[in-house]
């Protein structure tokens, strides 16, 4: 049930990313570069997370998870402040 | 270190959440409400791991935060889609 | 947070002005174009409304392309108010009439309105965007 959540997950942040990013390609607008990296590695962290549960449960994951999390708000954030007047 | 990014990682959040927010509020459009709400629970998400200190997150349910959460995101892009 | 200005536009005006409209030029532009009930061309209108031939050119056609503007292609290129639906073409003459009377909420709510949040917006649909 959880793995399929975040397999679930990973697609959604995926899908996301791709979006954003495609559209970063053809509009050169800034704020979907920023967006569809965060969205990359939001999907990276789903991702994470599935391979900690399913792949290797016996190591600790959580440094690694957290800090791709943070990552990608800091970037999103960063989107959001620079280039939205 | 993993308590301090996830109290960054939901502050984070809540920000991104509040500027989805005023977003909706200025176009009117609910892709971006669908996002704020996103984010609120997000960071909702990251507060309980945080406070809780769970590291298995999917033992405690606590991943159903994180499926509503996608779920807004994907319903506000079907929903864009539809129009 | 909310702008108060803004709310004074009717909601459905609002989702006009966003969907529709980039700029104030092109409100400009849409209600000569919808008073005159003429063809324009792109220098004629830019010389109407002092802007550069470039700029009328661009939101000329973009207006065209968002179904509001007939395209007529003669010995010059020329443009005619033309909504391509009776629902654009209500909401064409309602902003015309409200440009008359409420314009600094019509500015104000493009102002507050940054052409990348509207990006952000279109990159979520899924078919090529017009």
């Amino acid at each position: 049930m959880a793995s399929t959540v975040y397999v679930l997950c990973t697609l959604a942040s995926t899908l996301c990313a791709l979006l954003l990013l495609r559209d970063y390609g053809r509009t050169r607008s800034r704020l979907l570069l920023w967006s569809g990296l965060s969205f990359s590695v939001l999907a990276l962290n789903n991702a994470l997370v599935f391979v900690d549960l399913v792949l290797v449960p016996h190591v600790n994951f959580a440094v690694p998870r957290s800090a791709t999390f943070f990552l990608a708000t800091a970037l999103l954030l960063y989107g959001l402040v620079r280039d939205t007047d | 270190m993993v308590t301090f990014l996830y109290g960054a990682s939901a502050t984070g959040c809540a920000v991104i959440a509040l500027f989805f927010w005023r977003f909706w509020r200025q176009s009117i459009d609910r892709l971006f409400l669908m996002f704020s709400l996103a984010f609120w629970i997000l960071a909702l998400d990251r507060t309980v791991l945080g406070v809780w200190q769970v590291s298995d997150e999917w033992r405690a349910y606590i991943f159903l935060l994180r499926l509503v959460a996608f779920c807004l995101i994907l319903y506000g892009i079907v929903e864009k889609n539809r129009r | 947070m909310s702008e108060p200005a803004s709310e004074e536009l009717p909601t459905d005006l609002r989702a006009f002005l966003y969907s529709c409209i980039d700029s104030v030029e092109q409100v400009e532009i849409l209600v000569l174009l919808c008073r005159s009930k003429r063809a324009w061309t792109a220098a004629g209108t830019a010389a109407h409304l002092s802007m550069t031939d470039a700029a009328a050119r661009n939101h000329l056609e973009t207006l065209a392309a968002r179904g509001l503007l007939h395209i007529a292609v003669g010995s010059e290129v020329s443009y005619t108010y033309a909504p391509r639906s009776a629902q654009l073409r209500e909401y064409a003459e309602r902003l015309a009439e409200s440009y008359t009377t409420s314009r600094t909420a019509i500015v104000r709510f493009i102002a507050t309105n940054p052409r990348r949040l509207k990006q952000f917006s279109d990159a979520f649909k899924l078919r090529d965007p017009e």
